[in-house]
C-alpha cells in the first residue's frame, strides 16, 4: 500500500474502545488489500496499546463486506496467494489478542463473512446476509471459511456455506448462533460499540486472558484446553486487577481496573 | 417519510414468475411507501413452486406492512399471498374458489398467523368457509370499500411507524421474548450526536 492510497477502513477511539469502520460503500465495502492490511495494522497497535480494551469493527449500517474484490483473488498464483499481504492480514486479524465486536449489517460475504467470524462477538443488523459463495467461483473460502461457522453452528450449516454457498438471513444466523445479536441495521455502530464498551469496563488482562482460553478450545483437545486455562487462571490471580476486583466486590463498588 | 402506499395490481393469467417479478420490483420501488398494496386478480393456481414459494418469502420478509385485497375468486396462489401479507381486506365479491385445502404454503402460513389449534380448527372442519374463518380470527376483515380501509389503515402508519412495527413483528416471530423486546427499544433509544 502506498501512502496515498486510500486506506478506506476509519479508526477512532470511543473511550477504552478502538472502533474501525470499513468505508468502501460505492464498493459495497468490498475488501482488497489495503483493507485487510489497514485493519491488520490498527489491531497490532490496539493489542500494543493499554489504553485500549477492546475492539469494535464494523462496515456501518449498508453492508459489513460483500467479499474479497475479485480481482485480488483472480490475480494470484499458488506461491504469490500464499505469500500476500491478504492471507497475511486475515491470519493477523484472527491472532488479535484483544476482544474484537463485529457489528455486521446488509452483505457479509466471502472474505467479509470470513472477517466476522475471526472476531469474537457478532451483532447483526436485521438486513444482515451472511454466505461463503466461494463455491460458485470455483474456489473454496480461503481464510476461515470452511473452518469458523463449525465452532458457532455445527456441522450442518458450515457444509452447507461451504458446498452450496447458500446465504443465511440474520434471523437465520441469530438461530444456528452464528449471530450473538439482532438490531434494527441503522442502529448497528452504536450496538456494537455498546457490546465493545461492556467488554472494555471488565478487567482487561482478564479480557485478554479469557479470550486465549476461549482459542484453545479450537487449537488443542479438551483435556490440554482445561490445562491450559488452569494456567492462564493462576498467571491472572497474581494481576493487581484480581485483587482490586475482589476487594471491590467485597466493599461493594465498582471496580477500578489498571490493566495491571 | 411519505405516507404514500405502494400499489401492485394483479392481472388476469399471470404466471407464478411473473407475479415474483412484480413483487420483487414494488418492494424495490416501495423503498419511501408506508406500505405495499397488492390488489387485482388472486384467481389462479401454482404451477412453479420455487416461484411460489419465493414470493412467500419476499412478503413474510417485506421490510413494511403488506396488505392484500383480493377482489374476486381467490386460488391456491392467491391464498398464500393472502396468507402471507400482515392484513387482508376483503371486498363484497371474494371469495374462495376450487380446493383450498390443497393451495401449497396453507398449513404453515395458517400456523404461522394463528397457532395450531385455530389452524386445525379450520383446514379440519368440513364446513369450514376459509374467509369467513380468517375474518373471525381477525386475519381479515370484510368492508364494502377495501380502498378507503386500507387509506384509513395507512394514515395511522406514516412517519416510519408502519416499517418499524413490521420489523418488530418480524423480530418477535423470529426471536426469543426478551431479545425482541430489546430489539424494539433500540427504535425508542435516542439517535447519536453523530456517527463515523
Amino acid at each position: 500500500m502506498t501512502s496515498n492510497e486510500p486506506s478506506f477502513v476509519k479508526a477512532e477511539r470511543r473511550g477504552t474502545v478502538m472502533l474501525l469502520v470499513i468505508d468502501r460503500p460505492a464498493a459495497r465495502n468490498a475488501l482488497n488489500p489495503a483493507i485487510l492490511t489497514k485493519i491488520a495494522e490498527e489491531l497490532t497497535a490496539a493489542d500494543r496499546d493499554p489504553a485500549i480494551h477492546a475492539v469494535a469493527l464494523t462496515g456501518g449500517p449498508k453492508n459489513f463486506s460483500a467479499g474479497a474484490d475479485i480481482d485480488t483473488l483472480s490475480g494470484h498464483s499458488p506461491a504469490s496467494y500464499l505469500a500476500s499481504p491478504t492471507r497475511r492480514a486475515f491470519e493477523s486479524i484472527y491472532g488479535t489478542s484483544k476482544p474484537i465486536v463485529a457489528g455486521v449489517a446488509g452483505f457479509c460475504l466471502g472474505g467479509g463473512c470470513e472477517l466476522a467470524l475471526s472476531c469474537d462477538l457478532i451483532v447483526a443488523g436485521d438486513n444482515a446476509v451472511f454466505g461463503q459463495p466461494e463455491i460458485n467461483l470455483g474456489i473454496i473460502p480461503g481464510a476461515g471459511g470452511t473452518q469458523l461457522w463449525r465452532e458457532r453452528t455445527g456441522a450442518g450449516p458450515q457444509v452447507e456455506a461451504a458446498l452450496l454457498g447458500h446465504l443465511v438471513d440474520a434471523w437465520t444466523a441469530r438461530r444456528m448462533g452464528l449471530a450473538d445479536e439482532i438490531v434494527p441495521a441503522e442502529r448497528i455502530i452504536e450496538a456494537t460499540l455498546d457490546k465493545a464498551l461492556a467488554i472494555a469496563s471488565k478487567a482487561p488482562l482478564a479480557s485478554r486472558t479469557a479470550k486465549a482460553a476461549l482459542r484453545g478450545a479450537g487449537a488443542m483437545n479438551l483435556h490440554a484446553a482445561l490445562a491450559h486455562e488452569v494456567g492462564l487462571m493462576a498467571g491472572l490471580l497474581g494481576t493487581e486487577d484480581a485483587q482490586e476486583g475482589t476487594r471491590a466486590f467485597l466493599e461493594k463498588r465498582r471496580p477500578r481496573y489498571q490493566g495491571r | 417519510m411519505s405516507t404514500a402506499l405502494h400499489r401492485l395490481e394483479l392481472p388476469d393469467r399471470t404466471t407464478d414468475a411473473d407475479i415474483l417479478a412484480q413483487v420483487k420490483r414494488s418492494l424495490r420501488e416501495a423503498e419511501q411507501a408506508t406500505a405495499l398494496v397488492i390488489s387485482g386478480s388472486f384467481a389462479g393456481e401454482v404451477t412453479d413452486a420455487k416461484a411460489h414459494s419465493d414470493m412467500i418469502g419476499l412478503l413474510l420478509d417485506a421490510p413494511l406492512p403488506v396488505f392484500a385485497l383480493p377482489s374476486g375468486p381467490i386460488g391456491s396462489r392467491g391464498l398464500a399471498l393472502l396468507l402471507a401479507a400482515d392484513r387482508t381486506v376483503l371486498g363484497p365479491e371474494a371469495k374462495t374458489g376450487g380446493d383450498w385445502r390443497t393451495s401449497p404454503g396453507l398449513a404453515p402460513l395458517l400456523r404461522h398467523r394463528l397457532g395450531s389449534t385455530l389452524t386445525g380448527a379450520i383446514i379440519f372442519d368440513p364446513s369450514a368457509d376459509l374467509l369467513a374463518r380468517v375474518v373471525d380470527y381477525g386475519l381479515a376483515v370484510r368492508v364494502s370499500n377495501p380502498d378507503a380501509h386500507v387509506e384509513e389503515i395507512a394514515a395511522i402508519l406514516g412517519d416510519g411507524i408502519g416499517r418499524r412495527l413490521k420489523r418488530a413483528l418480524k423480530a418477535s416471530g423470529e426471536l426469543p421474548l426478551k431479545e425482541a423486546i430489546g430489539f424494539d427499544l433500540w427504535f425508542a433509544k435516542p439517535q447519536p450526536m453523530s456517527a463515523p
